[in-house]
């Protein structure tokens, strides 16, 4: 039941928005989502790693076409619940002191993608999940055409068309799966059991990998990332960059390697090396921005790049590293767009060029960006190190050249992140007079946490991979069992 | 049958109000009648009835459609009298006409007799032919029905010669007798394969599928919006209905003799409709297009004729008439006593027309096919349904259909949204319409959300 609770209660809180008046919008969407996040750390209390998906809950919705309402929570979910429900409050927190227009609006709209996210990861039966995916792209597209910077509309509507024709195409690998499983029907665990032939698989597999690459993004389907990362607001942004592209990470596990693992051996090196040109090519560009939101923008490809490619090696270090990392990155990408924010709303640039000096004006925001920056180039002892760690080496262990390019990414990453800092924190004053205020108590309580986390992991990223070895294992026995069948 | 009664006689009735000057109960009686109607027919529903010497059939799936279309028609009389705001010469004769055309429509679904197909196509289309025109002054609308009139009266020619020769091969109107015949032989007669194909050519005018839609656009637009409104929905929704009767109960068996000829058609239909709506800026033709590329998508369950195609044809029709009446809905308002109304005139409509907006996007999203909404289980019970009868290629090219639609229809929305532009003034609506408005909304999420009631039921219809 509580799987249901925390898909519906961000819905209904969204809806119960609209009852109240302008001013209380901010303040009761937070409640919402941190009673969201007291659920979900219940959750986790009762959850046992060790043991296959729990809290199932499986109501036939339609019976003719064989789809029900089928959730449930395993350790990959479970991870994923954190990070969205974690990050959550975080970044409606990271809006306070901005003065939106239709506010009522954008904090539903903010909910109902929390809904849709985590119904995302829940799903267990393939339509229901497909449904959760659009259903997850609508809020954020409205989000990002109304209360968006400048060429909002091309922009949104690129990203909106790119990503909805990935879906369709995921669509029809789904229904194709509906028709050649034997027991007709969209549950997971017949996906899993049900054997293709290898060439059919291969078709399956594009169909949901484009989907896939477009929303992670992998190169060449990213380039409507930058703009949109750009143009959205922050808020949007973050939402983007460190959930909803997970959400592309996370479907590369749960329905595409188990479901067609021969088709994913069969092209798992064009896979790789696309991955790999997109983290050397996402870096390259990285160096020579100025644009703060842009650099992140391309730091990110670079980063999930690096976290799709260890996916693909479907070793354990590999999936491991990646959980840990997707974790890891969702909190840091918050904290760098909202380092992001506050220089757009303190100072309405986000040019580097404009910037400087403010370490000596804002000693605490100046400490709290260098954590979030050390991390981003993966410091060991901050949340990038062990997931970066792992993934280069299940790389390594995969073949040597791509562990050398892929590295090549924690290189460029220390070059274009530090190179932001000292551009925007360090040297002369450019503020040109305007006052810099160092942070206020709600951006406290955005990035203290972040920092806070970003050290815990970094120390004891042990705890996740508690949580998830047992359903990664249990994804790398599919995945094994079936291949040694096809092959 | 009843209901056929009750709206003929109460179509009567209101023309007598009309020429006594009670315009205020011509609305409650049209109702009335519509609501008298679709409780007599749900009355009906499971009897399988057969009236005048076999000539209707009030099967389960006529029930269903007449049910279905008598709603729809319901909503529209409580749009229509804003329109009649703009336009009050003669609107008794109209609600009248709207009724007649109504009971036309109810006999494409429920005929058994190709006799009563072809009169059913009559009475509805003649009262549309004078709808068409009525706004008697605007050149656009006498354009409007001259054209409708010509190309519909083509079209039923080509039904009538199809009708014949099928007569002239069986010696019988009855579809159950033709289904015999057709069962007796592994190829038809080549006089019967030309009935079928040159029937299959009348339905295509009727519905408007390449290569006989040029008809839609022209008349789309040069209608008054209501009566566009009018043959979007009903109109539509009885050609395929009627389309789908014949070729399930007859010819299901002549499969090689129309199969591919179809297939082809949809397909050109499909991408024909969708890629000719992306260069459009008017939004009338736009939906126009849009119409054209639905029936496209409607064709599908015809080609896969299985046991769930009667099911998927009419949730399909159902989301799309509410979307319809959502999408022409607005621009009724937004127009006013224009028929043109270019889509960038939606600029700045967001900021104070805050239901009007919901609508628009409601509507244009469900037309798009976007989950969670109706349109979009419509079009996904459809491409299952065809999937179902191994029909992979026109899914694929479906689906890449529905994608080019996408871009069109959000033009209206990203419009609304616009913010270099002054804030449109709050429209002017009247209660009634507001209601419509909400109904269109909470039909197309309830449809969308809760699709498994419908469709199980479905099953138990046809």
């Amino acid at each position: 039941m509580i799987t249901i609770a925390l898909i519906f209660f961000p819905i209904l809180a969204a809806l119960s928005l609209l009852l109240f008046p302008k001013g209380m919008a901010k303040t009761l969407a937070l409640t919402a989502s941190v009673i969201q996040l007291a659920a979900t750390a219940f959750l986790i209390y009762k959850f046992n790693p060790w043991k296959d998906t729990q809290f199932i809950v499986n109501i036939p919705w339609i019976d003719m076409l064989g789809i029900s309402f089928y959730v449930g929570i395993d350790g990959i979910s479970a991870l994923m619940l954190i990070l969205t429900n974690g990050l959550m409050p975080l970044i409606i927190l990271s809006t306070f002191r901005k003065d939106l227009k239709s506010p009522i609006l954008f904090y539903s709209l903010m909910l109902v993608m929390q809904g849709a996210l985590v119904g995302v990861f829940v799903a267990l039966d393939a339509f229901l999940y497909y449904i959760f995916w659009e259903l997850a792209l609508i809020p954020i597209y409205f989000i990002a055409l109304i209360w968006g910077g400048e060429n909002r509309v091309k922009v949104t509507f690129k990203f909106f068309v790119y990503t909805l024709a990935g879906s369709l195409l995921m669509l029809a690998a789904i229904i194709y799966l509906y028709f050649n499983n034997p027991a007709k029907s969209f549950a997971i665990d017949s996906l899993y059991t049900t054997l293709l032939p290898q060439g059919t698989q291969t078709w399956v597999f594009w169909g949901f990998f484009l989907a896939f690459a477009i929303k992670i993004p992998i190169f060449p389907f990213h380039t409507w990332q930058p703009d949109t990362y750009t143009t959205a607001p922050n808020a949007g942004t973050m939402l983007l960059s460190g959930i909803m592209l997970k959400m592309g990470l996370y479907s590369l596990v749960r329905w595409l390697f188990p479901i067609v693992p021969a088709a994913v051996m069969d092209w798992t090196n064009v896979a790789l090396i696309l991955s790999i040109i997109g983290i050397v090519y996402a870096s390259w560009i990285a160096l020579s921005q100025n644009d703060i939101k842009r650099l992140f923008a391309y730091s990110s490809i670079a980063h999930v790049g690096l976290i799709a490619a260890g996916l693909f090696t479907l070793s354990l270090s590999g999936l491991q590293g990646a959980m840990v990392q997707m974790l890891a990155h969702g909190i840091n990408v918050v904290g760098l767009f909202f380092v992001a924010e506050i220089f757009s709303q303190r100072l309405q640039t986000n040019d580097l060029r404009k910037l400087g000096g403010i370490r000596q004006i804002a000693p605490i925001f100046a400490s709290c960006y260098m954590v979030i920056s050390f991390a981003a180039v993966s410091l060991p002892l901050t949340s990038g190190f062990p997931g970066e760690f792992l993934l280069l080496r299940s790389l390594y262990e995969y073949n040597v050249w791509f562990a050398a390019f892929a590295g090549l990414t924690i290189i460029f990453g220390a070059v274009y992140m530090l190179r932001a800092y000292k551009m925007s924190m360090l040297g002369p004053d450019r503020t040109d007079g305007v006052p810099f205020h160092d942070l206020y108590l709600s951006e406290k309580l955005v990035l203290f946490p972040i920092v806070g986390l970003i050290i815990f992991i970094g120390i004891y990223p042990q705890f996740i991979f508690n949580l998830t070895e047992f359903s990664v294992n249990k994804i790398l026995d599919i995945v094994n069992l079936k291949s040694g069948l096809n092959y | 049958m009843a209901t056929l009664i009750v709206l003929t006689v109460l179509g009567f009735v209101l023309l007598f109000l009309g020429a006594f000057n009670q315009r205020k109960a011509l609305l409650p009686v049209a109702i009335i009648a519509s609501l008298v109607g679709i409780g007599l027919l749900v009355n009906d529903f499971g009897s399988f009835r057969s009236y005048f010497y076999e000539m209707l059939m009030f099967d389960n799936y006529a029930i269903s459609f007449s049910v279905l279309m008598i709603s729809v028609m319901v909503l529209l009389f409580l749009i229509a009298t804003f329109h009649f705001r703009y336009e009050d010469h003669n609107i008794a004769d109209l609600y009248a006409l709207m009724l007649f055309s109504l009971v036309g429509a109810i006999l494409m679904v429920s005929y058994d007799n190709l006799v009563m197909l072809f009169m059913g196509v009559e009475v509805m289309s003649i009262p549309l032919y004078i709808l068409c025109g009525s706004r008697r002054l605007s050149l656009a609308s006498n354009e409007s029905a001259l054209k409708y009139f010509l190309m519909g009266a083509f079209a039923s020619c080509f039904l009538l010669f199809g009708i014949a020769l099928v007569f002239g091969e069986t010696n019988s109107f009855n579809l159950n007798v033709i289904s015999d015949y057709v069962s007796q032989y592994e190829s038809v007669p080549p006089l019967f394969a030309v009935g079928i194909l040159l029937m299959l050519v009348g339905f295509a005018f009727k519905i408007g599928i390449f290569p006989f839609h040029f008809w839609t656009p022209d008349v789309y637009q040069g209608a008054p919006t209501m009566f566009t409104l009018l043959m979007a929905t009903i109109v539509k929704t009885a050609g395929i209905g009627a389309f789908y009767r014949m070729f399930d109960i007859c010819f299901s068996g002549t499969n090689q003799t129309w199969f591919y000829v179809l297939w082809i058609m949809a397909i050109a239909t499909i991408l024909i409709g969708n890629i000719t709506a992306l260069i459009q800026s008017d939004t009338k033709r736009l939906l126009a297009y849009s119409s054209i590329a639905h029936a496209g998508y409607l064709i599908l369950p015809i080609l896969a004729m299985n046991e769930y195609s009667a099911a998927a044809i009419f949730y399909y029709t159902a989301a799309y008439s509410i979307a319809s009446v959502g999408a022409f809905g607005i621009l009724m308002v937004l127009s006013g006593a224009k028929e043109e109304f270019p889509v960038d005139k939606f600029k700045g409509l967001a900021k104070n027309n805050p239901l009007i907006t919901a609508t628009l996007i409601v509507s244009m999203l469900s037309l798009a096919g976007i989950p969670p909404l109706a349109g979009f289980f419509g079009k996904y019970f459809i491409f299952v349904n065809a999937m179902g009868s191994g029909l992979t290629y026109i899914v694929l090219i479906a689906i890449a259909g529905s994608l080019i639609g996408l871009y069109y229809y959000m033009k209206p929305i990203i419009y609304a949204f616009a913010k270099d532009v002054e804030p449109m003034e709050k429209v002017e609506t009247s209660t009634i319409f507001n209601i419509v408005l909400i109904l269109v909304i909470l039909g197309t999420l309830v449809m969308g959300i809760l699709p498994g009631r419908l469709i199980d039921s479905g099953l138990v219809l046809f």
